[in-house]
């Protein structure tokens, strides 16, 4: 990754904390925490994954606890969208994103605070009933549930194609603009209809590449960010998984390896990472599992809990190239071949 | 006469820790110590394999042991069930602790208060919470007595976002609990203890 960031001509972080891309930025301005800011719709779910079961549709208000002088990271855009002159594009930008109406849209030559975007889409949510100071007492905006907001699907009137045409002039298209620029790039893949593609190590088990790497989230923590949260980092490390590998039982007898111990796993392209193993019959024998919460390193973050152990790091098992990278639709190969071994030292 | 206790539904429980840590942020416990913990084991072979989940609380048993081999009475249960310690008659002998067959009553530590989660000073938050506890004695879970003297329920029940756990009045045939009780098979910790906990448990599925 500290390759790949080295790439960009410039880099800027707007960060209340110089975390791990921070680290490689030209520029790093700051910003204000969640418990310093002012968000309308902070943390919403999307009315297509919300419970149908729910009477009432809420929008939160993300009120600030504390003031300790640092700028919201919207009011920095804005004095950088001012200062390079797009201004009136940002400001376009903001009606069609936040779908403002009529008097409510910003005007695209006015500088608007984030507190008056907030207002105004207070004001244009609720059709003028309701002003930020009257979201502000409860914390929130909400209302009975139409029969549509409960039932959403029902009233989409949208055709799902089994054919996709376009694919066929969405490559064409790609291919004369990637021709013209003089990078090769192939779009053999944009067919219409749904094909299959092995992932680059699929079915390759030479060298003795032949566990795939997978990774998954811990219910009670949501990325790195949580190994900043004392109590999560306790339940942590009284969980039998959080912060390890996972293999399976029979698998990890094949190749001499005991509960506890620490493992060496590798990619192909010699990437390695060590970490604690546990043994478990929830695994398919041909993966190895581990959460993607760990690997924190950056030396500016905020203080950790002490004796935090962020466990290991499941993205140094990837590869960032075009090889692992599917040209149709983006997507990273995230499942890496991998090989294991003890790990030099032995027992943790 | 009302009699608070907990029913436990083992099939809805997904096991996602969300009980320990709001008992941590309500009733701000010092490191180290959990009212409420959920244990985790797997039970089969692979493919027919499943993680399993049993969350833990203090059982406020009807005969408390803890409560019996306490020697300066700090130790006591309520006319509603609730089992709690008076901090400032506790002497932190730990004889609740070695009688306690469930592993529910935590020692402070003495210096304990003072570390903290963090190097350095304690933070706002532990300031304020650690002032309800005291060092050198034990503490336990109180069925968050504060909230339910308010009318609301325990920290761990409120914000289960499986709803698997469900507190109520056993005494009362009509209370949730009761009618869970009557309606599925269930069963306590430890039951040759002959503690009898206010604490069930709703069997999981087998298949």
């Amino acid at each position: 990754m500290a390759e790949y960031l080295k790439k960009f001509a410039f880099h800027l972080s707007i960060v209340p904390n110089i975390d791990e891309t921070a680290e490689f930025a030209d520029i790093i301005l700051p910003t204000q925490t969640q418990l310093e800011r002012l968000d309308m719709g902070a943390n919403n779910i999307p009315d297509t994954m919300g419970s149908t079961a729910t009477e009432e549709y809420c929008i939160n208000l993300r009120q600030p606890v504390v003031d300790i002088g640092n700028r919201h990271h919207v009011d920095v855009w804005v004095d950088i969208a001012e200062k390079a002159g797009f201004l009136g594009d940002f400001n376009a930008m903001v009606n069609y994103f936040m779908e403002l109406q009529g008097n409510f849209q910003l005007s695209p030559e006015r500088k608007y605070s984030n507190r008056e975007m907030v207002e105004r889409w207070i004001g244009s949510m609720s059709g003028g009933r309701l002003t930020l100071d009257d979201v502000a007492k409860e914390g929130r905006l909400k209302w009975k549930k139409s029969v549509q907001e409960r039932y959403p699907r029902h009233f989409y009137r949208a055709r799902i194609p089994l054919y996709y045409e376009y694919h066929i002039d969405a490559g064409e298209m790609i291919k004369n603009v990637t021709e013209n620029l003089g990078i090769p790039w192939d779009v053999s893949r944009y067919k219409p209809l749904p094909s299959w593609y092995p992932g680059p190590g699929y079915g390759d088990s030479s060298g003795g590449f032949e566990l795939y790497a997978v990774s998954y989230k811990q219910t009670f923590k949501t990325a790195t960010f949580s190994n900043f949260n004392p109590w999560l980092v306790e339940l942590g490390r009284n969980h039998p998984l959080a912060g390890k590998i996972i293999l399976n039982r029979r698998t990890a007898e094949r190749f001499g390896i005991s509960e506890g111990e620490r493992i060496r796993v590798e990619n192909r392209r010699g990437r390695v990472l060590e970490g604690e193993v546990h043994l478990s019959e929830c695994i398919h024998p041909e993966c190895l599992g581990m959460d993607h919460n760990g690997g924190n390193w950056a030396k500016s973050l905020p203080p950790r809990p002490k004796g935090t152990d962020s466990g290991v790091h499941f993205g140094e098992l990837l590869d960032y190239d075009m090889k692992n990278l599917d040209v149709m639709d983006g997507a990273f190969e995230a499942s890496p071949k991998v090989r294991v071994s003890k790990a030099a030292g032995g027992r943790k | 006469m009302t009699r608070w206790g907990m029913v436990i539904d083992l099939q809805t429980c997904v096991g996602c820790h969300s009980c320990s840590a709001a008992c941590k942020a309500t009733n701000g416990t010092p490191p180290d110590i959990f009212f409420s913990r959920v244990h985790e084991f797997e039970s089969g072979v692979y493919p027919k394999a499943r993680r399993e989940f049993l969350p833990v609380l203090c059982n406020h048993c009807q005969n408390p042991p803890c409560v019996e081999v306490c020697p300066t009475g700090a130790s006591y249960q309520r006319e509603d069930g609730i089992v709690a310690v008076k901090a400032d008659v506790c002497i932190g002998c730990r004889s609740c602790a070695l009688a306690c067959p469930y592993d529910h009553r935590h020692y402070v530590e003495p210096g304990s208060l003072k570390k903290g989660y963090f190097d350095g000073d304690l933070t706002l938050y532990e300031l304020v919470k650690y002032d309800r506890w005291t060092e050198g004695t034990v503490i336990k879970c109180d069925f968050c007595m504060d909230r339910v003297d308010e009318g609301l329920k325990p920290a761990c029940v409120e914000t289960c976002p499986a709803e698997a756990r469900i507190f109520g009045d056993l005494a009362d045939p009509k209370s949730d609990v009761s009618k869970l009780l009557r309606e599925n098979e269930s069963f306590t910790l430890l039951p040759e203890a002959g503690t009898k906990p206010c604490v069930y448990y709703i069997k999981p599925s087998t298949e």
